[in-house]
């Protein structure tokens, strides 16, 4: 496991980053994004970005996948500084974006064949669309997939490209309750056997105590990092234990989730 | 009433469903053989050149009947299919029949406007030769001016979409002078090209190239820019984003505008060829209105729907397999 995170995994330094978006705010005011926004994500972590809507974590993923650029900062992969969008980063949406003209076997082969190796790497694909679990189905289109499924054909399409950082925006958002802990395990499976980098934003509080080595609590206006609150916890991890329930606690308070009730003076 | 045959009724009504499918199977074969019988023993008091290949087509026509009939009684498939169009095949043999009695057998329609079937079959028969020269050249005409069209009609409507700049520079010319007919044109036209020929191939592809070019941009625009953001984290290059994403994922618009650009091309075709074009179907039809033989006429509006018709299934057959992905398509 170590030493497949050496080999796949990347570190990302992310260095007083801002993102300004000019005229898109009431009466062309600018919306301040992020604002000075400092992370180090080392090699092969599982780090998870949780807050509020509007606190800038898809900002901050979209800036990291390099399908944005920063207004200010700079974010380097391995000290190499992102300029631009690369396999090296993939990313996986809430809505699974898969190309609906495509059949799922096309689709998880769209990385390969758009940089001109799909003959070599033939074998990858059916190897990847094992691996998650979709062996059968490579002839059906998107429209005919189940919501699960179709998040699974995203993740192959990503993972096949031996991404070093897999970016992963609310993924399981839409799922209901069995899929997305059933895809969490799978999620969990594949960091385990790969060493990828993940960066997961979530709105599940839950969902990021179980899943990552360090959850980033971010704030909006200013949108920034509150507090990036390490998971010192065993894996697997027990989802209904004293422990993970004081986490869960932990950045209920740090979002500021938990009215303040007055404790009471006596108990029976 | 379909409520009523489901609950209580259904009962007493099934043998009398039974019997109705039955007539609903020879209904076709019943009104093609009223059609011969009017059109054998009756007298005919319009002259025509030969009844005997229209009696032909009939007998052809019921042997094909009575043959799916009786196969009916044993095949479910042929059963089912005749059941459903006989509604359809019955109504458009009576109507042969009437026309041709309000024709060819009572002379109630004045001609040379109103010619009977069989008149229009003669001219089929012995104007074959020419019919086909100028069905060649029409779809010479056809062919060479949507195919130049389209695919500069998809040029334009992928750069429009595609690159602000080209959008800028060519949209107010799209706007202000593509919603004029093709055919408008065809004054100044005939001067500026040197043959009518070369005249036409431009009308043709002119009035192609406006609904193909309005239904590319606005198919490559409107892209769920999601689909470019995942191509591009997966390493797809710019070449890669615009032939592989863009254009497929606008292809159910753009092939509305090579519908659209069709439609138009068969009405600048035959206006062309009215006015300029000295063969072609549209050249035909003016030919023989000027010699007063409707039928020809007919003869070849006839081959035109027949041609036109063909040519537009062919268009659906190619989008129901490029656009195997889609869900809810319309048959054709």
């Amino acid at each position: 496991m170590v030493a497949a995170a050496i080999k796949e995994g990347g570190r990302i330094t992310v260095d007083g980053v801002s993102r300004v978006f000019e005229d898109q705010g009431k009466g062309g005011q600018p919306v301040v994004a992020l604002s000075k926004v400092d992370l180090d994500i080392e090699p092969g972590q599982f780090i998870s970005l949780i807050g509020p809507s509007g606190c800038g974590k898809s900002t901050l993923l979209r800036l990291i996948a390099g399908i944005d650029n920063p207004t200010s900062g700079e974010i380097k992969l391995d000290g190499e500084l992102i300029k631009d969008a690369h396999p090296s980063r993939g990313l996986v949406f809430q809505d699974p974006t898969l190309f609906p003209w495509k059949n799922i076997w096309s689709n998880v082969a769209t990385g390969p064949e758009s940089r001109g190796v799909l003959k070599e790497q033939k074998g990858e694909i059916d190897k990847f669309i094992e691996l998650v679990g979709l062996q059968g189905f490579e002839k059906a289109y998107p429209h005919q997939l189940s919501g699960g499924m179709a998040q699974r054909a995203a993740l192959a399409r990503a993972l096949v490209n031996h991404p070093k950082v897999l970016l992963l925006d609310e993924p399981l958002g839409a799922l209901d309750a069995f899929t997305r802990m059933n895809l969490q395990e799978e999620i969990l499976r594949i960091w385990r056997e790969r060493g990828t980098t993940m960066v997961f934003v979530t709105h599940d509080i839950d969902e990021a105590v179980y899943l990552s080595d360090r959850v980033v609590v971010m704030t909006p206006r200013p949108a920034q990092i509150k507090e990036v609150i390490k998971i010192d916890l065993p894996r697997p991890r027990v989802r209904n234990s004293t422990a993970f329930f004081e986490y869960r606690s932990r950045i209920l308070e740090s979002l500021q989730l938990v009215p303040e009730i007055e404790q009471p003076e006596y108990i029976v | 009433m379909e409520i009523a045959e489901q609950i209580g009724i259904q009962a007493k009504v099934k043998p009398k469903i039974a019997l109705s499918g039955v007539v609903r199977l020879t209904l076709p074969v019943v009104a093609l053989v009223v059609a011969l019988l009017s059109h054998t023993l009756i007298p005919s008091v319009q002259p025509v050149v030969s009844e005997r290949a229209y009696t032909i087509v009939l007998v052809a026509l019921l042997v094909v009947f009575s043959a799916w009939a009786l196969t009916a009684l044993y095949r479910k498939s042929s059963y089912r299919s005749l059941l459903y169009f006989s509604g359809i095949l019955t109504f458009i043999f009576v109507l042969l029949a009437v026309w041709e009695l309000l024709t060819l057998k009572s002379g109630t329609l004045p001609l040379p406007y109103f010619p009977s079937q069989v008149k229009i079959l003669d001219a089929l028969i012995n104007d074959r030769h020419k019919l086909f020269i100028c069905v060649l050249y029409s779809l010479r005409l056809l062919l060479i001016g949507y195919l130049i069209g389209a695919f500069f009609g998809l040029v334009t409507g992928i750069l429009m979409g595609w690159y602000k700049h080209f959008q800028y520079w060519i949209n107010p010319f799209l706007r202000f002078i593509g919603p004029i007919p093709a055919t408008a044109w065809i004054p100044v036209v005939l001067i500026v090209f040197p043959s009518s020929f070369t005249a036409s191939i431009f009308l043709i592809a002119l009035g192609t190239w406006f609904p193909v070019t309005v239904m590319t941009w606005s198919g490559i625009a409107g892209v769920n820019k999601s689909f470019f953001e995942v191509a591009r984290t997966l390493g797809a290059n710019e070449r890669y984003l615009v032939l592989r994403v863009a254009f497929p994922a606008a292809f159910p618009l753009i092939f509305i505008g090579l519908f659209m650009g069709l439609g138009t091309s068969f009405v600048t075709l035959i206006v062309a060829e009215m006015l300029g074009v000295k063969a072609g179907l549209g050249f035909y039809i003016t030919w023989a209105q000027g010699w007063a033989e409707y039928y020809k006429v007919y003869a070849a509006l006839f081959i035109m729907a027949v041609l036109f018709s063909t040519i537009i299934t062919v268009l659906f057959k190619i989008r129901d397999r490029v656009l195997i992905w889609q869900k809810g398509l319309i048959k054709w």
